[in-house]
């Protein structure tokens, strides 16, 4: 580009120059020959009129003298005057170039000739015309027109080599900032870099082109800047939305596989106790046996309590969800009502030998308004699951009061066990209805799921809040804290025992004798504990007491007790067996036999205590307790034996599966779970396997599929028979992919068992009397 | 220079030669080149009066008529009253005035004329008194007889190599108050002589 314009500009100054010098060189030629032209002209005029009164004077020799000065002077070739007639009158310098007549062109050859006419006078007087002729060599006038044109040419050529340089120079500065310009276009287009600027160096037109172009590339860039923006918002936005989405659908998913778990799991909670509550139905109605009848009957009732809490966990939930709820205010003291829940699940807490540790704040009131049974079903609820959660360890209930405000207590009622935990992401989750922390907790320790959702919309009904604290494999502890007022018309305080009277606590739990120690306080009484009825010798042997309180449940003890505690006057040793709730028939037994003056229920209340003392001292007697202890039936065997193992979980189940196959003649033996089910099956022969599908540890599914993988070595085929709560087709087909030959539903029916039983007994290869007899002997 | 002693009579004898022939040329009359001579002299009066200017008259009054006074007679006058009157210098019409010597030596064609032509013929006494007169007149006077102008006349004629030449008495003419074109200097010889 450079070159072309540099080219163009020098043609373009040749161009201008050659114009402008032939337009010089004309004008100045034109100048020197109209000079050369009006030299003459005036020459000749200047002639004619000195040399007009020669010719009136006839004075041809001062003519001829004048002439050749005027050529001598003027550098002419030559001068002449002619007469009016054309006759030569005078005549000075080259007369040879003199025409005859007074008539010549302007130019001959390169000279020029001017011819002046003038008047004059004749010696008549008349005026005549002569004429004058001049001619000058050209030489001159092209000397100077020479010398005109080699200045020219000089001037000219200096003049093209200095705006050649000058055009140089100005092309090189002024591409020199387009071609940055091109070069900053060429890295924008190749970099795709919007952020580079082209460098303007002057304020002129090219200046302004670079900064619009910089300016185009700031609005491109600002452009880009805000398309990326809005790219990474809306995709911001799709993450959002997709992520909402997922949550959503993930929400959607989680609460209709929980609907689809709680409705599976309803049907499996429902039909358990159903299950229990009609096969224990078919066998009392079958049996003639009072006492088999009564624990029948026992069962039934127990099935039919289960059966019914879980349909109140079904209506409170409903009823709480539809807002129908309604809390009653009552006048309760917290201690008593909390003792009296846990009361029925110290059973549970004994069956699975935790330690339940009950801790009362004396600084709560003695009674408070609220609803005792919905605070009742919180402590029930919460205690429930700790229980349920805990293998091994503690549960400990604590009552506090955390602030008063004006007549109103922040009372906080925690429970700490040392179960599995909850994982951190699931303790948001485990309120949500029909959730718990981890499915397979349902397997595992089986529920609804909606205790704690009931537990926590009671609260928020009750006014309070509900937090909890875990961590796995250390425990969990829930924290409910309930806003109670505290009652203007105080209960009934209980009956304390006489000042400076004596107790003593036997027990090896060292949390029980810190319990004791805290309610013999707020009795007034004096409390010695030892750890075991051994010790008690020590103690009967330094001083009196007046109550003594045995926490044992072993009968074997009490050949000791009694021995070292003597019968009163009112032949009734003044001793208190501290027992589980369950334990209520045996330890009314116990007090019957040995003369104990009673039983105190587990977790001790200082209520219950102090009217046992109280009681104690107004009349002795009074405080015997008695309760008729059960007593186990016989079955009948019919029918050709079968060697059956029994999966299943639930105990009602396993017993009433249990009494159907054994009355019939069957030889039973009961795995707890598949796990044991496949142990017991690996080494034992069995005819048939019934299998409940879901329980803990591993499922019916999960042994199935193993004992088919075994089989697969043995080559045998052993009848695996599902005997499910679970009753849907899914459920039913999944049972068939683990291997198993058939599906009976619960609750069981007897005489569809028996054609079952009958059916698979054709087929079987009847068992050695040796592996009968071990049969008879692994199951008795 | 020393000629040689024979030659020394040689520059003697040609001035002699000279002498003889030039009065030879004067003695020889040629009565055509003579009336040749007084035409060309009556014409000259004419073309004077377009070379002479009174620096006394009024420029911005230029007169109808230039009049030409003539004393005595000769070929020159009789010719220039015959071809003269009605001749134009520049606007004025010339006329021809024939003044008597007696006038014109008391100075009265003063104020008549503004050129007076004296012939030549005239006497030696009265061309002097007609001299005193316009000594100092704006009336240049012109005559063809030799040692007029160095008598005091402002114009004198006389014949050079055939032709008719002037000489002109610039001091006359200053005197006289009258401006002479240089036109008419250029062709004249100073003088008088």
């Amino acid at each position: 580009m450079r070159r072309r314009l540099t080219f163009v500009c020098l043609l373009l100054t040749i161009v201008a120059l050659g114009i402008t010098g032939l337009d010089s060189y004309t004008r100045e030629r034109d100048s020197l020959e109209s000079s050369m032209r009006q030299n003459l002209a005036t020459m000749a005029q200047m002639v004619a009129v000195n040399v007009q009164s020669g010719l009136e004077f006839a004075d041809p020799q001062e003519v001829a003298h004048f002439l050749d000065t005027a050529v001598k002077r003027v550098h002419l070739q030559a001068a002449a005057v002619f007469t009016t007639d054309g006759r030569r009158f005078a005549v000075a310098g080259d007369a040879a170039v003199v025409p005859a007549a007074p008539s010549s062109p302007e130019r001959v050859d390169d000279d020029w000739v001017a011819i002046e006419p003038f008047l004059y006078k004749d010696t008549a007087g008349d005026m005549r015309t002569g004429h004058v002729l001049v001619r000058a060599s050209g030489d001159p006038l092209q000397a100077r027109i020479g010398q005109f044109v080699n200045g020219l040419c000089i001037t000219m050529g200096l003049a093209l080599v200095g705006l050649g340089l000058a055009a140089h120079w100005l092309l090189t500065r002024l591409l020199r900032p387009v071609a940055t310009l091109v070069e900053t276009t060429h890295r924008v287009r190749t970099t795709e870099d919007y952020s580079l600027r082209a460098r303007a160096t002057n304020d002129d037109e090219i200046g302004a082109l670079v900064q619009s172009f910089n300016a185009m590339l700031e609005v491109i860039q600002e452009r880009d800047t805000r398309v990326a923006r809005s790219a990474e918002r809306l995709e911001q936005q799709v993450r959002e939305r997709t992520s909402e989405l997922r949550r959503a659908l993930e929400a959607a998913e989680s609460a209709t596989r929980a609907k689809s778990t709680f409705v599976a799991n309803m049907s499996h909670e429902i039909r358990t106790p159903l299950n229990a509550v009609l096969g224990m139905a078919d066998l009392a109605m079958d049996t003639e046996d009072p006492a088999e009848l009564r624990e029948y009957l026992g069962v039934i009732r127990s099935a039919g309590s289960n059966l019914l809490g879980i349909l109140c966990d079904i209506l409170d939930l409903s009823k709480i969800e539809s807002g129908k709820l309604e809390l009653s205010n009552v006048p309760t003291d917290l201690e008593s009502l909390a003792l009296e829940a846990l009361r029925p699940l110290t059973s549970r807490i004994q069956s699975k030998d935790l330690e339940l540790i009950f801790q009362f704040d004396p600084a709560l009131a003695a009674g408070y308004l609220c609803d005792d049974v919905r605070v009742r079903q919180v402590f029930t609820n919460l205690v429930g699951n700790a229980i349920k959660f805990t293998e091994r360890g503690f549960v400990v209930v604590r009552l506090a009061r955390k602030a008063d405000l004006a007549g109103v207590h922040e009372v906080e009622i925690s429970v700490q066990d040392s179960g599995v935990g909850i994982p951190q992401d699931r303790l948001s989750a485990i309120f949500t209805p029909f959730t718990q922390a981890d499915s397979t907790i349902t397997r595992r320790f089986a529920g609804t799921g909606l205790g704690l959702s009931i537990t926590d919309r009671l609260v928020r009904l009750m006014g309070g809040r509900i937090e909890v604290e875990s961590t796995l494999q250390v425990g969990t502890t829930f924290r409910v804290t309930l806003p109670l007022e505290v009652t203007s018309s105080p209960l009934e305080a209980p009956p304390l025992p006489p000042p400076g009277w004596r107790i003593v606590l036997v027990s090896a739990s060292a949390k029980a004798r810190e319990g004791m120690a805290a309610i013999a306080q707020r009795l007034g009484t004096q409390l010695t504990t030892v750890d075991s009825i051994a010790a008690l010798a020590t103690i009967e042997r330094t001083g009196h007491c007046e109550a003594i309180i045995v926490d044992d449940r072993d009968p074997d003890h009490d050949e000791t007790l009694t021995r070292l505690v003597p019968r009163g006057s009112d032949g009734v040793r003044p001793i208190f067996l501290l027992t589980a709730y369950q334990d209520l028939a045996s330890t009314t037994a116990r007090c019957q036999d040995q003369h104990y003056c009673g039983y105190l229920t587990k977790p001790l209340a200082h209520r219950e205590l102090a009217q046992r003392l109280h009681a104690l001292t107004a009349d002795p007697g009074s405080t015997r307790q008695a309760r008729q202890v059960p007593r186990s039936g016989n079955v009948t065997q019919d029918g050709r034996k079968l060697h059956i193992l029994v999966a299943e979980d639930n105990a009602v189940n396993q017993k009433l599966i249990e009494r159907i196959l054994q009355r019939d003649g069957h030889i039973v033996t009961m795995a707890d779970n598949g796990r044991i089910c496949l142990e017991a099956h690996t080494h034992g022969q069995f005819d048939l396997v019934l299998m409940d599908m879901q329980m803990p540890e591993m499922s019916g599914l999960e042994a199935t599929a193993q004992i088919r993988r075994n089989e697969e070595r043995t080559g045998r085929h052993i009848p695996i028979v599902a005997l499910t709560a679970n009753t849907s087709n899914e459920d039913r087909d999944a049972c068939l992919r683990s291997g198993m030959d058939d599906v009976m539903a619960k609750p069981i029916s007897i005489p569809r068992l028996r054609a079952m039983l009958a059916q698979y007994a054709k087929d079987l290869p009847r068992l050695s009397p040796e592996a009968i007899e071990d049969g008879e002997k692994e199951s008795s | 220079m020393r000629w040689p002693s024979r030659f020394r009579c040689a520059p003697w004898c040609t001035g002699l030669l000279l002498a003889t022939v030039v009065f030879a040329q004067d003695s020889v009359q040629d009565p055509e080149a003579d009336a040749k001579a007084a035409a060309v002299r009556a014409a000259f009066l004419f073309k004077f009066a377009s070379y002479l200017t009174n620096e006394l008259a009024d420029p911005e009054k230029p007169a109808a008529e230039y009049r030409i006074g003539i004393v005595g007679d000769d070929a020159t006058s009789a010719i220039a009253k015959k071809i003269l009157p009605g001749k134009k210098v520049g606007e004025a019409t010339i006329t021809v005035v024939v003044i008597s010597a007696a006038d014109a030596e008391a100075g009265r064609a003063i104020g008549k004329c503004d050129m007076l032509y004296i012939a030549a013929p005239i006497d030696e006494g009265s061309l002097k008194k007609i001299l005193a007169a316009h000594e100092k007149k704006p009336v240049p006077t012109l005559c063809e007889r030799p040692g007029f102008a160095a008598a005091g006349g402002s114009i004198q004629f006389f014949i050079q190599d055939g032709g008719v030449r002037f000489e002109v008495n610039k001091d006359r003419l200053r005197e006289q108050r009258i401006k002479v074109s240089s036109g008419l200097l250029r062709h004249s010889l100073p003088g008088p002589r």
